[in-house]
């Protein structure tokens, strides 16, 4: 036996003292390290603290999570649950046990989460499924919106309150579908073949409420990215909060930051369009009106010259046009133009007078005008013996100071050109050629 | 025939934005009487389309349902809050 026995050679530690030594031992070797494992046993104190094992195939370890320390916590801490943590081996002093004291958790499948939102990311990419090319727009005023998303969630309820408060006569068809955990992608882009086939709707919108990377992941997955993708209508992706992104957010047509976001941007306020369609109405029979007053006017002047005709077809053109713009106005007067509807009727009656009138006058104007026109032209002027003489520099000669003896000159007659030279030039008084 | 064809097509926004332009172009004031009556013709039809458009669909809202291998709708009532 080569233990010492005796006791004066015996280094002799009270127990406190020893839990101590390990403790600082143990802390001083490992340091900080990361430690990944599966939880069990998790125990939430009303304290806050977080009591749970970290186990794998073979062993456990004793594990806390204080209060303090779990504010960059972005999951829920669930048995069977695999995570990373990072902290510190310490041993609780008074009662010598060992334990881990965790600093920081996160999913441990985030890795290999990432890693295949990654892959799948650039394999669609490279297919062309985010192409902004093949994006479709979004109609104006959709009337008939397909929702895929669990019926029972927060999404849903938080869609329709928006929709029908934008929009109180909409067609809302939900397609209710799983939209986490086991096949739950799978129900999400049959669902979206379904409401393509069934038809009749104007778009789409497919998505859910907040959750972890692991609740979202259905977005995630190729079959709903298919989905979208082949999807002849447009689809809105909606999927968790503002920070998060799928998958499906780069496939579909448009994607909302929120659920609720989703419906606002989908529809918008019935209100906003009646009003900006009143005022258009408005704005057709006031500009009708106006041009009517200065119509009036000018074919007052009109009237007042000279000759007429007779334009008995065109009047009667007129009358039936007329006669039609008033029958059409009566069905629409009662639903948008109520108070402009006899202002409309007499002015109807005026255009029957103002239309003869109007039409016989421009036709004079035109025949005057044509007229005006011939005469102003050099070709009459030169028929008429007329001629124009231009100097060497192409000027028109209009002054016979203008032109010096010996210069060179050309003549335009009614027919061909004459060249000649000046014998006299230079003088005022001349006749002025 | 073709104005047939071209009302099936006619979509709102396509009837909003002509619209618009009607009446910028009425309001111009380049127009002839005949035109400036087509114009206005065209327009009162536009303003009939768009807000039959607004009030054609009737509120609705449904569920898929599953009857065997069929589905069919049947009304939705959103559960009340439960948080």
């Amino acid at each position: 036996m080569s233990t010492p026995t005796s006791q004066e050679h015996r280094r002799v530690y009270q127990v406190a003292e020893i839990n101590k030594i390990a403790r600082v031992t143990l802390e001083n070797e490992l340091g900080e390290i990361w430690i990944e494992g599966e939880l069990s046993e998790v125990k939430k104190w009303p304290s806050g603290h977080v009591y749970f094992s970290l186990k794998d195939k073979e062993a456990v370890l004793r594990s806390v999570f204080f209060k303090g320390e779990q504010r960059g916590l972005n999951f829920e801490l669930r048995d069977g649950n695999k995570v990373q943590a990072l902290g510190q081996l310490t041993i609780y002093e008074p009662k010598g046990q060992y334990q881990f004291v965790v600093r920081r958790m996160e999913p441990a499948g985030r890795g290999s989460l990432q890693e295949a939102f990654e892959e799948l990311k650039k394999k669609l990419a490279a297919a062309g499924l985010f192409d902004a090319a093949r994006k479709k727009p979004l109609p104006m005023l959709p009337r008939r919106i397909g929702i895929v998303t669990s019926p029972s969630g927060a999404a849903i309820r938080d869609i329709l309150n928006i929709l029908t408060r934008r929009f109180p006569n909409l067609y809302v068809l939900i397609a209710p579908v799983k939209v986490q955990g086991e096949g739950a992608a799978a129900e999400i882009a049959a669902a979206m073949d379904l409401l393509n086939a069934r038809g009749g709707l104007d778009v789409l919108i497919v998505g859910r409420g907040g959750g972890s990377l692991e609740d979202l992941w259905a977005f995630n997955e190729e079959v709903v990215a298919r989905a979208l993708a082949r999807s002849g209508l447009p689809v809105i992706s909606a999927v968790g909060h503002e920070t998060d992104f799928t998958i499906s957010d780069f496939v579909a047509d448009l994607r909302a930051p929120t659920p609720s976001a989703a419906a606002e941007l989908v529809v918008r306020e019935k209100a906003d369009f009646e009003k900006a369609l009143q005022q258009l109405a408005t704005r057709l029979t006031r500009g009708l009106r106006q041009r009517a007053l200065e119509w009036k006017n000018r074919l007052l002047k009109a009237e007042r010259s000279e000759v007429f005709r007779e334009p008995r077809n065109l009047a009667r053109q007129y009358r039936q046009r007329i006669e039609a713009l008033r029958t059409g106005l009566g069905r629409e007067v009662r639903h948008l133009l109520q108070r402009r509807q006899q202002r409309l009727d007499e002015m109807g009656l005026r255009f029957r007078q103002y239309a003869l009138v109007w039409r016989d006058a421009r036709r004079q104007d035109l025949r005057r005008l044509t007229a005006s026109l011939q005469a102003l032209s050099p070709d009459a002027v030169l028929e008429r013996g007329f001629s124009i003489t231009r100097r060497a520099d192409g000027r028109i000669l209009r002054d016979a100071a203008d032109v010096a003896s010996g210069e060179k000159i050309s003549t335009r007659l009614h027919r061909g050109v004459v060249e000649s030279k000046v014998v006299k030039g230079g003088e005022h008084g001349g006749e002025k050629s | 025939m073709a104005e047939k064809k071209a009302e099936q097509k006619m979509t709102f926004e396509k009837a909003l934005a002509r619209l618009e332009e009607i009446v910028a172009e009425m309001e111009g004031g380049q127009l002839s009487l005949e035109k400036m009556m087509a114009c206005f013709e065209e327009g009162t039809e536009l303003v009939k389309f768009c807000s039959g458009q607004l009030n054609e669909v009737e509120r609705k809202i449904e569920i898929l349902v599953k009857k065997g291998e069929e589905t069919a709708t049947a009304p939705f009532e959103a559960k009340p809050e439960t948080k």
